[in-house]
C-alpha cells in the first residue's frame, strides 16, 4: 500500500495536476455556488475540457470538481439560505442564521475548515479500507456484479430519494432502456437505432449527462424566479482557537460516520450530512436557539467525509453508488480506465492518484477559498439571465465539441426536454444516469451469469451472491414499506 | 398529478430556449458551430428577459469569438465547415 501511495502522491503532486484540481476546485466551487447547480451539473459541464488530459489530470480535475462544488454549496447555503446541492441542506439550518447574526465570515470559516477536516478523515480512511475491498473483490465474478448492480440501482431509488421509491425506480428503468440503445454485443445486432446510423454505437454518455443534468437545469432554472441577494459578509472568514476547540469533537464523529455513510450506494453525502447534524443537535443543543458553529461544522464535515466513502464502491468494485460517482464512472470509461479491483493492480497511478488528489484538493480548496470566498461569493449574484444561456452554451457546445456531431445536438433536445418535465413532477434524475451507466454492465453479466450458471443456480453455488441478493431484498422492502407508510399517512392527512 | 408550481408563463421560457437549441441544432450544420452560437444566445438572453440589445449582440458575438479564437487558434482543432462554405 505505501508504495501505492508514493505513487499517488507523486502523481497528484505533479505541477499539472496540481494546477488541474486548484482550476476544478475553484470551478466546482463557483459553479456549486450558484443555486440549482451542484456537483453532477459541475462535473458535466467540465467533461469536454476533461477530454483533452491523460486519465490521472483528467480524474484529478474531475475529483476537484466535485469537492469544490460540494464546498461551493455550503457557502450558498449559508450566504442566501439556498442550497446549491441536497447535500448542503442541513448547513443552511444554523449557517444563515449564523450570517444572518453578523457573523457569515465566522460561518463559512467553520465550513471550510470543517469540509477540510472531513475530507481528510474520508481521504485517511479511504487509503485504509480501498486496497482490502479491492483484494475481497478480486472473488467477485459475474454474478456478484450482476447483483452489485442492481444493488445499487435499489439504494439509490431508496435512499438517495426521500419518498420518491417508485419514482427513482421509473427513472432508473429509463436508464437502463437509455442504455440499450445502440449494438448488442452478444448477439451484434443493431437495438432500437430506427435505422440512424448515428446510434449504431449507443447514446454517449457525455450526451445524456449534459442533457439529462445541464440542460434540464438550465430549463428548469428558466422557469424560477432569481434567488434573493446573499447576506453580506462583513465579518473576517476566520475561526479562533476556542471555537475550533468546540467544533472539533463534532467534527471527528461526523467524519467517520460521514465516511461510512458515503460508502453505501445510494445514500451519499446528503443522508450523512442530515444525520450528523441530527446527531450533533441531539447531543448538544436540543433547544438551542438557531446559529449554532458545530451545526454548520457537523454536516459539512460529514459530506466531504461521505464523498471520499463513494469513491470506495467505484474505485474498488466499479460500481457507483451515486449520479456524481456515475459520471465519474463514465468519464474513466470513456478514458479507457476500467474502475474496479483490477485498477488497483493495473493502473496504481490512477488509482492511488485520484484518492491522493483528494487530499490535495481538500488543502487547495482551505487556501483558495478562505481569502477568495469573499470575491467568490459575489457570483452569487449571477442573474438566472445570464446563468442559463451561459449554461446552453457549455453544454450543447461541449457536447458537439466531443462529438463533432450536429446528431447529437438533436438528440440533446428531447433528453433535456423529457429530463425537464421528470424533473417538474419531483422524478429524481440521479437514478436515470445511474441506470444508463450500469446498464452495459448489468447486461454484460446478467447474460454471462446466465450462460455459466444455467439459470439462477448461482445462488445456490455462491453464497456471496445470496448475500447480495438478500442485500437486494432488505433494501427493496424497506423502500416499499416506507413508501406504503407514507401513503398511508398521506391519506389520513387528507381525511 | 399537477407539477408543483406550474404555471403557463413559468413553462414559457423553457419551451422558448427549446426553441433556441432547435434553431442551433438546424443552423450547426449550415453554418459552422462558431457562427451558430449567436443564434443560441441571443435569443436565449432575449427570452430570459435582458431587454438591452447592444448588450446582448456584443456579449453572444464576443463568446463565439472567444470560442473561435480559443479551439481553432489555440487548441487547434478543425471542426466542420458550414455547408455554405463548401
Amino acid at each position: 500500500m505505501w508504495e501505492g501511495l508514493a505513487t499517488g502522491l507523486a502523481t497528484a503532486l505533479e505541477p499539472a495536476n496540481l494546477g488541474w484540481v486548484a482550476i476544478g476546485c475553484v470551478v466546482g466551487t463557483v459553479v456549486g455556488m450558484l443555486p440549482g447547480l451542484g456537483p453532477i451539473t459541475a462535473i458535466a459541464l467540465m467533461i469536454p475540457l476533461a477530454w483533452g488530459l491523460d486519465p490521472a489530470g483528467g480524474l484529478i480535475l474531475m475529483a476537484g470538481v466535485y469537492y469544490g462544488a460540494v464546498f461551493g454549496g455550503s457557502t450558498s447555503s449559508i450566504l442566501i439560505n439556498a442550497p446549491g446541492v441536497a447535500s448542503t441542506v442541513a448547513t443552511s439550518f444554523d449557517g444563515y442564521p449564523l450570517a444572518r447574526q453578523g457573523r457569515a465570515g465566522h460561518a463559512l470559516a467553520i465550513a471550510a475548515w470543517a469540509s477540510f477536516a472531513g475530507g481528510t478523515i474520508g481521504t485517511l480512511l479511504l487509503c485504509g479500507t480501498a486496497g482490502y475491498l479491492a483484494a475481497l473483490a478480486l472473488h467477485f465474478q459475474s454474478p456478484e456484479y450482476m447483483l452489485l448492480v442492481i444493488l445499487a440501482l435499489c439504494c439509490v431509488a431508496v435512499f438517495a430519494a426521500r419518498g420518491a421509491v417508485i419514482k427513482s425506480l421509473v427513472t432508473a428503468v429509463l436508464g437502463l432502456m437509455l442504455a440499450t440503445i445502440g449494438t448488442d454485443q452478444g448477439a451484434g445486432v443493431p437495438r432500437f437505432t430506427f435505422g440512424q446510423i448515428e446510434l449504431i454505437d449507443g447514446l454517449s454518455f457525455v450526451l445524456v449527462a449534459m442533457s439529462v443534468f445541464a440542460l434540464a437545469e438550465a430549463l428548469r432554472l428558466a422557469a424560477d424566479d432569481d434567488v434573493a441577494p446573499p447576506t453580506a459578509i462583513t465579518d473576517p472568514v476566520v475561526l479562533t482557537r476556542s471555537e475550533m476547540q468546540e467544533i472539533a469533537p463534532a467534527i471527528g464523529r461526523s467524519g467517520v460516520l460521514g465516511f461510512l455513510i458515503g460508502m453505501l450506494p445510494g445514500a451519499g453525502a446528503t443522508l450523512a450530512s442530515f444525520l450528523a447534524y441530527d446527531l450533533e443537535r441531539r447531543a448538544r443543543r436540543a433547544d438551542a436557539p438557531p446559529g449554532d458553529p458545530v451545526g454548520v461544522a457537523a454536516p459539512e464535515a460529514a459530506n466531504n467525509a461521505a464523498c471520499s466513502g463513494s469513491f470506495v464502491p467505484l474505485l474498488t468494485l466499479g460500481v457507483p453508488g451515486s449520479g456524481t460517482t456515475a459520471v465519474l464512472l463514465g468519464v474513466m470509461v470513456s478514458y479507457g480506465v476500467e474502475p474496479g479491483p483490477r485498477l488497483l493492480i493495473d493502473a496504481p497511478d490512477v488509482f492511488w492518484g485520484v484518492i491522493l488528489s483528494m487530499y490535495v484538493g481538500n488543502l487547495v480548496l482551505l487556501v483558495l477559498n478562505l481569502p477568495l470566498i469573499p470575491l467568490l461569493a459575489r457570483l452569487i449574484r449571477l442573474r438566472h439571465v445570464v446563468l442559463v444561456p451561459m449554461v446552453l452554451f457549455f453544454a450543447m457546445v461541449g457536447v458537439y465539441l466531443t462529438s463533432l456531431s450536429a446528431f447529437d445536438l438533436w438528440l440533446m433536445i428531447p433528453l433535456a426536454a423529457g429530463a425537464f418535465v421528470l424533473r417538474r413532477f419531483e422524478f429524481p434524475l440521479a437514478p436515470l444516469l445511474l441506470g444508463f451507466i450500469l446498464g452495459g454492465l448489468l447486461e454484460d453479466n446478467t447474460r454471462r451469469t446466465l450462460l455459466l450458471y444455467d439459470g439462477f443456480d448461482f445462488l445456490w453455488q455462491r453464497p456471496q451472491s445470496l448475500v447480495i441478493a438478500l442485500a437486494c431484498g432488505a433494501v427493496l422492502a424497506v423502500g416499499l414499506r416506507r413508501h406504503t407508510v407514507r401513503q398511508r399517512a398521506g391519506r389520513t392527512d387528507a381525511a | 398529478m399537477r407539477p408543483t408550481g406550474a404555471q403557463p408563463m413559468v413553462i414559457a421560457r423553457p419551451v422558448a430556449l427549446i426553441g433556441c437549441m432547435i434553431a442551433f441544432a438546424s443552423l450547426v450544420p449550415f453554418l459552422s458551430l462558431w457562427l451558430a452560437v449567436p443564434v443560441l444566445l441571443i435569443p436565449a438572453f432575449r427570452v430570459m428577459g435582458e431587454t438591452r440589445w447592444p448588450w446582448i449582440i456584443g456579449v453572444a458575438l464576443a463568446i463565439a469569438a472567444c470560442g473561435w479564437v480559443i479551439t481553432e487558434l489555440l487548441l487547434g482543432l478543425t471542426l466542420p465547415r458550414g455547408s455554405w462554405m463548401q
